[in-house]
Formats: C-alpha cells, structure tokens, sequence
C-alpha cells in the first residue's frame, strides 16, 4: 500500500491520545520529512538540535522574544505527551527532515495582536452534535483514550489493523473538523497568515522533493491545508485528507453517511454533520492557491527574533495558570501517554502516594477500586475509565467520605510537580540576559562570597539596587537578604547581605517560564501566588513585597484578592491584624509616590468592620486571648495613627468607647481601651478614674480588676506617677482587699508592675509609702543628670530660637 | 370554631403515601421519610365518620413504583449482572429519573421516570457500580440526607424487593445478622436446618438479593463485624450443622451509617474495607433543595390536605433559607458569621415544619398556612438545647432576620415565641 503524498494527523495540542496516534501513524507512513505546526524559526539547528539532547527533559517550553525587547515573548509549552513533541523525538531519532512550517515568530510577534479565539470552540461543537455536554470528556473518548488497552493488543497481533484504524481516526478528525469550519467565519488577520504559511511550507516540502510527508498541526488547521498533494491535486474541491483511499477509507460522503470510518469518531462526525445539514450550507474548505498565499505573506512586519529552550511545569500547563491551550490535569494525562490508560497503574501510584502520608492502602482497597472504575465507565457508556471514573472510585474506595485524600491525589497526581530540565548549553535564557545587564547599570556583581551593602533609598542608584534585590527575592532567587530590622518598609534604609550560590542560576533558569525581564517575571510570579493565597497574611505580606520590588501595578490586584478574601473572615482580630501592614503599605506608598487609591478604599472598610466586629470578639476570652486582643488593639492604634486615618476620631474611638462599657470584656482589654482613649485624649481624666473605680469597686471580681490594671498601665507606670487620684485610688483598692483575695491578685499585680522601669517602681512606691518630696513626678526617677540634661537644652534653645538658661531646666 | 375538615374521601383516598408513624414525629428520618404530623385519619376528631377500610400508611417502594420499574426491566436491552432485575443504567435511570430509554415495540416506551433522589447523579451511579461489583456500599451521611430512601430504591430497583431490612440499635444481636434458633423445636429435635431462623441476611444470601442494614455504627462491633465473613466469604458459616449457606449470585449488602455516630460504635478497619462509601451530602444549592422541599410537601400535602397558602413557595424558601443559612453558620451573601445550633436542620426537617404548619392550620387554624405556625415550627426544630440553642437562634432573629425585607412578620412571630 503506497504511503506516499501528504498525510495531514490533526491533534489536539497535550493531548496524549493524539500523541500515542501520531507515533503509531509515523510508523505506518514512515514519512521522509516530519513538518511541526511550530513557528518556522523553530527549525533552526540551534533550537532543534536540542530537542534530540537527552538533557532536555520536558516538560519544557520554546520561548521566543523579540531581541532587543525581551518582555515581548511567546512560550510553546511541551509536556512529553505533547503530540508535536513526540512527532519531532521521532524523526529525530530516526534522522528523519523535521520542519517547522508555522508562520515565522519574526512576522507573527510583529503584528497586532489578535487574542480572539476562532470564534466557535471547535471541540464543544462536535461534542455539541454527538449528544455530548461535555466537550473535555466527549474528546477523551474518541480521541485521547481511543487506542488504549486495546490499541496495545492490537498492534501486538497485527500491526497494519491498528495503523489504518489511526489513520481512519484522523481523516475522521479532519471531517468532523472540516463540517464545523463550513459553519464557522473564514479565517483573517493573523490565522489566515499562519494557514497561508503552513501550506507554504507543505509546497516548498513538496517542491524540495520529498515523498512521504507527515504534518502534525492542530485538528482546527486541517481542512485548510487538504489538497496540496501535488500539481494534480485540484484545489478547491473535497480532496481526500491522504492520498491513498484505502488507506484513509473517509471521504466526506462516506463520512457523512457514517458508513465508513471505523472506530469511535465516524459516529460523532455524522452526528455532526447531520447538525449542519439543517442549518449551514455544506461546504468543503476552499484552499487558497500558491499565489494567493504568496499575496497574504507578502510584505509582513517583521522583527528580530531569539529562540531558546527554558523548563516548565505541570502546574504551568494548566489553563488555570492564564495557558489559553492549557490542560486541567497534567498529571493523569502523563500517565495516559505512559501508562496507555492503564489505570490500575495509576490506583498504585495512588496507593503509593497515600502510604507516604500514612493512609492505609491495601492491594484489596486497589482491586475494587479499579472494578469500580471499570464498572463506572460502563455505567456512563465511555469506552474505558477516564478521569472522572478513576477519582470517583478513589473516593468511594480510598475516601472513606474524607476529603483529604482526594485532594492530595488531585494536587499530587492529577496535577503534580513534575518540572522539567534544559540542558547548560542551552542559549542564555532572556531573564538572565536582564538580570546581567541590570548587574551590569547598578554596579552589583555576583560574589560568591558574603558582601555588606547598606542603601539609602534615598539615592536614585540604591532604591534601584533595593528594588533589583527585591524582585529576585520575590522570584525565589535570593541573592540577597535583608538583615532583619533594618528593612522595615517605614524606614530609608536597607542592608543587604548578599551571596551568589550557584545553584541560584538555575533557579534563574527555572524562573524563566514567568517572563523575560525581572520585572515582568517577579511581578507574574506574585500574581501567581496572590491567586493561590488564602491567608490574609500571606496577601498583606506579598503586597508589601511588591511595593518594595516596585511593583505597584501588581499591588491592586492582591488588594481585590485581600478584600474579596478578607469579606469571608468574620474575625475583627484578623482584620485588626490586617490593619498594620497594610498602614505601612500605605505610609511606604506615600514616600515613593506609589499610592493606591483601592488600598485606601480597603483600609477604609476594614476599619469599618473590624469596628462593627469589635464587641463580638471581645467576649468570653480567656487570659491568653484576651492579652493578644489587647495586642492587636494597640498595633491597630498605631497603625491608624501611623496613616492618620479619620477613624482615630469617630469609629474607632466608637468602638473601643463600647468595649470600655461592655459586661463580659476581659479586664486586660477593657483596661487597654481605657488606656488607649485615654492616651487619644478622648476621654478626660475624670473619666479614666471613673473606669479605674468601677474596675476596682468590690463588685468586681479581683482577678479582673487586677487584669484591668494590667491593661490600662500597659507596660509603663507613668501615668499613676502623673496622676495622685488614681494613684490613690488603685492603693485604696489593694490595701482594701481580705487576705484570700489579695493572694489572688498578688502574681498579676506582681507583673504588671514588674514590666516598669525600675525607676518607676521605686517612685510609685515612695509616693504610696508617703516618702515623696512633692517634687513634680517624672518616670525616670532621681537619677536625672541635670548638668547633662542642661547641654542639651542649650541646643534645643538653639533650635527654637529662644533663650533658656540652664536653671530654668525645671 | 368549626375548623374546615377534609372530606372523609378524601382522607381515606389520600393515605397511600402517609408518613412516618406517629411514634416518631421530630426525629429526622430520610428525605423521603420526613418526620411529619399524624394523617388525618390518625389525628382526626372522635366519631369522625367514614374511615372505614384500614389502608397500609406507606406503601414499599417496589409497589409504589411498580409500574416504573416493570417499564424500565421490560425496554432494558443492556446486561444485567447476574440476579439483576434491570442494567445498572437502568437503575440509575429510576433513581435519578428520565425517560424509558424508547425501543420500538416494547410497551412503556418514552414513559417518564420521576426522580427519587435528587441530586448529584455522579453519587448514585458510584453507587449502583459498587454493587454492580459485589462489593458492599456504605451510605454515609448526617440525619436527613435520603441515605435510607436512596438503599430502599436500590434494594427494589435491583432485587424488585426492598423488605430484607436489619435495623442496627445498640441492642441488635448477632441473630439479626446471621440466624437464631427456634427454642421450641431445638429441644425437641435437637440442631435441625427446620429449627434455624434465618435472619434478613441470610435470607438475601439464599434468594441472591440485596439486604439492607440501617445505622451500621449503632450496632455493637462485635455484631458488626459477624458481616466481615457474609462480605468477604460471601457465605455464612453453621457450625452447630456442620454446614454453610453460600450466597447466590446478586446478593449484596447496603449499609446506612449517619456521619455524625461515627464515634459511637467505630467500624472495624477489616469491616471498612469491605465497603464502598458514598457519602451523601446536604443539597449543594437552595434551588436544589428548596425543589427537594417543595416536592415533598406536595406530594404529602395531598396525603393530609396541605391548605393553600397565600404563597407557599415563599413561606418554603424562607424556611429552607433559615435553615441552610444557621447550617452553615453564615448568611446566604457570606457576610455575616452565625452560631449553628445543634440540630441537624436537614432537608427532611425543613419539610417537616411545612407540613406541620400546614397540620396546625388545618385541625386549629383558618385553613391558610399563616407565619405564626411556621414560626412554631421553626423554632421547635431549631431550639434542641435550651442555652445554646436559644442563643444561636435569638442571635440570627436580630442580626438577620430583622434587617431583611419582607421578613417581618416572620421575624415578630418568632420573637413572640422566644
């Protein structure tokens, strides 16, 4: 049976049915030139020649970008069960011709960009018309899991039955594909360039003498690239998608009548085409000629164009992760190309990975749920267990009603962690290429050796060099650290210890896949993990980490993801929480001029609701949640004080006002509020006395009282030494107090006054034995220098302008 | 007062699909068995006349839906597993309800199926493929997730007979699940197969039909775990005559457990393993469940003559809204975090405060369901704890109920009562 002539094999891209069908129809055609729907840039040696260096583990991603403006780039994503990437390991391996034939990156990164998707989702369509809702599933079925176990047997026992059954499905494919693109508009803009250029490229093969072509392209392509089999072929009418009719059995009128084509696609292709004959005309693709390809191509814009090999992830794969022809599980379609959808290998990988987190998997639990899932695909007419097949028989079998398992097997096995390698040879990759050329304008080389360097973010030079350091620590690549306490994003000043590991140039590498500049890398890789985040800390903290990277066009979207996060947490603590960080952010902002107005907003309504939440949380603590309430209230305080935020005056003084007044308020936090109005100024010292009496009057428990006072002084006595009435008052109250319940309260008193000064303590107590001498009180005691304290007010009279003399000091 | 009373006809006629008896009024039963008000004919005043022929109160699921399952085994053309009535997909057809898959010639074509659960289908078809692979399924879920109306389903679909039932207490004994003896005739005639008694479960082992077992973990472990050989082995040792009953083929074993017991009697690891678990869960949406809620009350208001309301989709939502919103501890909207009180406020109960509603407006009231009696109702299932609950309750009357438009009277009704 003669192969030769143009053998279109339609495949959807990281689809491992695809992949296992191109290699078995490879091997029936045994093509002398393999053509890749890749950007024609791709076929470079420098580029392919890689893809043969077992170094180069996929997955991997080709990344093209303009030269000179790295930020312009395009990624191709490869898992090994990428179809095309299979197709090129073959001919490779073999030193078979491969091609890239797509439409040079050079013109297709050059002109306007068309984000639109062909405008009908061509594999909903076909699943539409099958009778299937779900297109992902619809596809897996005829095409990714066809040829699965059964596919195996088969080419063990008679080769050529499988290999024209392959080659039925993907003129099958090509049908199906063609009656949904009679319906859909022609190609334009960018499409039509990138079809005019692949059959450019399949003439030019032609014309180059070769015989045997195989062109692995998206299915969606194909019926744009039929009938270019030679000088004879007629264009423009219904040809054949390979030459050889035996061989590909399907020509449209066969199709449509669903008499031909064996195996699962002909059904849903005269399905579909049964939907069309009511609507659409029936119209076969019309291929443009030669000349008129030759016309589309001419004069394209075109740019300087670098191409070069970089690792990628499973997780990266995904849709989710913005990948517009992304896969939602990796993982399991790894092991449907591996394992040939075997899946009672897959339950061992589950049972394996369920072991290691110490749940009790047994060979008996791995029977039944492969039954299960055997028994389920019958249920629901699949040809064989697929995803949603193996998962619900892992519940039922594995679960045990819980869900933990079957998340660790979503996030470890469907999804999974598998990163892949590119080789050290491989071209510097643009990321590196910045990085050298921004170490190069900020005068930082890479030592390995520790190296000190304090900045002044005042200095153009050194908040540039902060801001570099910043975006490599917020990609993962910690060149330097920042020693702890001097970097408060407050303050001008940073220190930095820097250190160049090696190992730091492969993270560079393996960073590689968020962007090409630092910049854009950093700020994708934030982005990425905002949109993971859960915990309001982790969001407040990567906003602050991309303000200090200034990135300030990164810091809105956290802040929707804080707030929309923040609107589910009834938790005024967390919120209070919330409050300093984000004050800092704000503060921080103001002094680089990288404000936000969304984070005003969201203070603003944190504020508003940590407030309203206030009295709730406040009740019924215990000792230990009571003090770090009245923790946060103070860090909240400083942090509307630190932005100066109009609430300092309404709500929240409303609101800790309520707490003062409120049954049930743990003593510390009732007496923090106390303090912290009273240090406002909110309330007079009338009225503080007043809180101080109730606290203390005998209806009060003593253990309260005590932790009242333990509130309301905070940590410094120099309030009482201010203040004789309430002094007197907190005196009157211990020396009032029976023996039993002095007992009680003794270890809290003990420490609150154990955390003042010494100086303080030894005051407090001369004024309450009667000691002092009616001097004015100051915290710090008797031991006042005042010939040194003189030196100083001579200066601060300086300042002022004004005269003091040294005597007049009190 | 005269309350307005249902035709005797009526009553009489409209006891086919009676509710729970009325032993257990208040106690969450499945979906399908909602703790509800006495029928009429229960409740009905003294010398009401005209209850004259005695009707069962609840028919078995294999009589009420008889003709369901006859037009669904007679257009089944896909294989059966052995002692099967119907294919696995037809049973999950009559479960989850659709069409009679349409074969030309055959009799019930393209006849309706109603659906028995509703919810996610994924859940029942994991269900009929485990027992499609002899392997024991366990039904978890808490109280008034249709654990035990989705088993009766299976058990009529498959085996046509859903009476083979054991009702795990604490004071199940081991001869609910393997056999006992007749006393009478063992003295007599000494260890004889005539004086065996077999229990529901060897009697499903010999006639190769399901059994069902009801609240697994209330039984003691030790008689539990007399299920690990009848599963594993698939037979049941007699050692007293030296024998053994050997299942026939289309035997199988369902088993409810509710989630919330499951620290009562924990299974036994060995007996875990032999079972599949589905759980069952709460309806997902309120559209779901108030279709759930709806359905049911309809279908057992034409039982009791459920009066008509000014606007009984209103009236159910409302109560299906309070009860989803205080089980899941925060409003519809996410915006406000609520204490859940202790009851289980399942959808079986939500059902319940309807139909009792409707009850006390029939036999006490004008005959209009009116908010007072929702209201009575509502907080009966809701306050289980008189602290804690009352607390939760009181908590989401003020912070929620009050603020919301159109709940007004639902909100001063409540108040009255609490």
């Amino acid at each position: 049976m003669s192969m030769s002539g143009v053998h279109l094999l339609g495949i959807r891209h990281h689809g491992p049915g695809s992949a296992r069908s191109v290699l078995a129809a490879l091997a029936a055609i045994s093509p002398d030139a393999v053509l890749v729907e890749l950007p024609a840039e791709a076929g470079r040696p420098e580029v392919l020649s890689l893809v043969a260096d077992p170094a180069l583990v996929p997955p991997v991603a080709l990344l093209g970008y303009v030269t000179d403006h790295p930020e312009r780039a395009v990624f191709y994503p490869f898992a090994r069960f990428s179809p095309e990437w299979q197709a090129m390991r073959w001919a490779l391996d073999r030193d078979v011709a491969v091609r890239a034939i797509d439409l040079p990156l050079a013109n297709a990164i050059a002109m306007p960009t068309d984000r639109r998707r062909p405008p009908l989702d061509p594999i909903a369509e076909l699943a539409a018309a099958a009778g299937d809702d779900d297109a992902e599933r619809w596809w897996e079925d005829v095409v990714e899991h066809r040829g699965g176990r059964r596919g195996a047997d088969d080419r063990g026992s008679d080769g050529r039955g499988f290999a024209g059954s392959v080659l039925d499905g993907f003129a099958a494919v090509a049908e199906a594909m063609a009656a949904v693109r009679a319906i859909s508009p022609p190609a334009e803009g960018i499409e039509a360039c990138r079809e005019a250029a692949m059959r450019r490229a399949i003439r030019a093969a032609r014309a180059d003498g070769f015989t045997r072509i195989a062109v692995v392209c998206g299915a969606w392509h194909v019926p744009s690239l039929t009938g270019l089999d030679g000088p004879s072929a007629p264009v423009g009418r219904g040809a054949p998608a390979t030459a050889d009719p035996g061989a590909a059995g399907a020509s449209p009128r066969e199709a449509v009548s669903g008499r031909v084509g064996p195996g699962e696609v002909s059904p849903a292709a005269a399905g579909l085409v049964g939907a069309r004959a009511s609507g659409a005309p029936r119209v076969v693709a019309t291929v443009p000629s030669a000349a008129a390809d030759r016309a589309t191509l001419a004069g394209l814009p075109s740019a300087k164009v670098t191409l070069t090999w970089v690792p990628w992830t499973h997780r990266r794969l995904r849709a989710e992760s913005g990948y517009g022809a992304g896969v939602a599980s990796p993982g399991w379609y790894a092991h449907v190309f591996d394992a040939q959808c075997d899946h009672q290998h897959w339950f061992a990988k589950v049972a394996r990975l369920l072991r290691e987190r110490d749940h009790q998997v047994s060979p008996d639990h791995l029977v039944a749920a492969t039954r299960i899932a055997d028994g389920l695909a019958a249920l629901r007419g699949r040809p064989m267990p697929g995803l949603a097949e193996v998962t619900d028989a892992a519940e039922a079998v594995l679960g045990d009603g819980r869900r933990g398992p079957l998340d660790l097997i979503h996030d470890q096995l469907v999804v999974g962690d598998v990163l892949g390698q590119v080789p050290a040879h491989a071209p510097m990759v643009p990321l590196a290429r910045d990085l050298a050329a921004a170490q190069k304008r900020l005068r930082l080389k890479p030592t390995a050796d520790d190296k000190l360097l304090e900045l002044d973010l005042r200095v153009v030079l050194a908040s540039a060099r902060s801001q570099l350091l910043h975006r490599l620590d917020a990609l993962g690549i910690p060149w330097g650290r920042l020693d702890d306490g001097r970097g408060s994003s407050g303050s001008f000043r940073e220190s930095w210890r820097l250190r160049w590991e090696p190992e730091l140039a492969v993270r560079l590498v393996e960073a590689s896949g968020y962007g090409t500049t630092i910049a854009a890398a950093a700020a994708a890789r934030i982005a990425e993990q905002a949109r993971r985040a859960t915990a309001l800390g982790d969001l407040t903290r990567l906003a602050e980490v991309a303000l200090l990277a200034g990135l300030a066009e990164s810091v809105d979207p956290i802040l929707d993801r804080l707030a929309a996060v923040a609107a589910d947490r009834s938790d005024a603590g967390e919120l209070l929480d919330l409050l300093g960080p984000l004050a800092r952010i704000r503060r921080y902002g103001d002094v680089r001029n990288t404000d936000s107005a969304a984070l005003g907003a969201l203070i603003d309504t944190l504020v508003a609701r940590a407030c309203a939440g206030l009295g709730v949380v406040a009740l019924q603590l215990d000792d230990d949640a009571a003090a770090v309430l009245a923790e946060r209230l103070v860090a909240a305080n400083a942090a509307l004080a630190l932005i100066d935020h109009p609430a300092r005056a309404t709500a929240w003084v409303a609101a800790l006002r309520a707490l003062t007044g409120l049954d049930g308020v743990h003593g510390v936090v009732n007496g923090r509020a106390v303090r912290l109005l009273a240090d406002a100024e909110q309330i007079d010292d009338a009225e503080v006395a007043a809180a101080f009496s109730r606290a203390l009057s005998p209806g009060t428990p003593a253990r309260a009282g005590a932790a009242f006072v333990e509130g309301a002084l905070a940590g410094a006595g120099t309030v009482l030494l201010h203040d004789a009435g309430l002094l007197g008052l907190l005196d009157g109250w211990v020396t009032s107090l029976p023996a039993d319940r002095f007992d009680e309260v003794v270890p809290l008193l003990r420490r609150t006054f154990g955390g003042f000064e010494v100086a303080e303590r030894r005051r407090i107590g001369e004024l309450v034995s009667g000691r002092g001498d009616g001097r004015p009180a100051t915290p710090y005691g008797w031991d006042l220098d005042e010939e040194r304290a003189a030196l100083g007010l001579a200066t601060l009279a300086a300042i002022w302008g004004v005269g003091v003399s040294a005597g007049d000091a009190w | 007062m005269t309350p307005p009373h249902p035709a005797p006809g009526s009553a009489a006629g409209a006891t086919t699909d009676a509710p729970d008896p009325p032993d257990a009024p208040g106690l969450p039963g499945a979906l399908g068995l909602p703790g509800a008000p006495d029928p009429p004919d229960a409740l009905g005043p003294p010398g009401t006349p005209g209850v004259t022929k005695p009707t069962v109160m609840r028919d078995r699921a294999e009589d009420r839906w008889r003709h369901e399952l006859e037009a669904l085994a007679a257009a089944d053309r896909l294989p059966r597993p052995p002692g099967w009535r119907m294919s696995p997909r037809a049973v999950v057809t009559y479960l989850t309800g659709g069409t009679v898959t349409t074969t030309a010639g055959t009799a019930g074509a393209g006849m309706p199926i109603t659906a028995k659960y509703v919810g996610n289908r994924r859940l029942i078809e994991i269900a009929v493929a485990t027992l499609a692979t002899d392997r024991a399924l366990l039904l978890l879920g808490v109280p008034g997730t249709a654990k035990t109306w989705v088993s009766e389903h299976l058990a009529a679909a498959i085996s046509g007979d859903s009476t083979l039932m054991v009702q795990g207490t604490a004071g199940t004994a081991e001869e609910a699940i393997r056999y006992g003896w007749n006393y009478a005739r063992l003295l007599a005639e000494g260890p004889s197969p005539a004086a065996l008694v077999a229990s529901p479960v060897m009697r499903a082992m010999e006639r190769g039909a399901l059994v069902r077992v009801e609240e697994l973990t209330r039984m003691p472990s030790d008689v539990q775990d007399a299920l690990i050989t009848v599963l594993s082995e698939k037979t049941l040792p007699i050692p007293e005559l030296a024998t053994e009953r050997r299942a026939i083929a289309g035997f199988n074993l369902i088993a409810t457990a509710n989630d919330r017991d499951r620290g009562v009697n924990e299974m036994s690891s060995a007996l875990r393993r032999r079972f599949n678990t589905v759980v069952l869960p709460l309806p997902a949406t309120i559209e779901e469940e108030l279709a759930i809620v709806t359905r049911r009350v309809e279908e057992l208001g034409v039982a009791i003559s459920l009066p008509p309301a000014h606007d009984p989709a209103g009236e159910i939502r409302r109560v299906v809204t309070i009860f989803r919103e205080l089980r899941a501890g925060v409003t519809a909207d996410g915006r406000i975090k609520l204490k859940s009180p202790s009851a289980t406020l399942s959808s079986a109960e939500a059902i319940s405060v309807v139909m009792s509603a409707g009850a006390l407006a029939v036999h006490f009231g004008t005959g209009t369901l009116r908010v007072d009696d929702l209201a009575a109702g509502i907080v009966g299932a809701i306050v289980k704890d008189p602290v804690h609950d009352a607390v939760a309750w009181r908590e989401y009357l003020e912070t929620v109920a009050r603020d919301r438009a159109g709940w007004a009277d639902l909100y001063q009704a409540c108040r009255e009562l609490v």
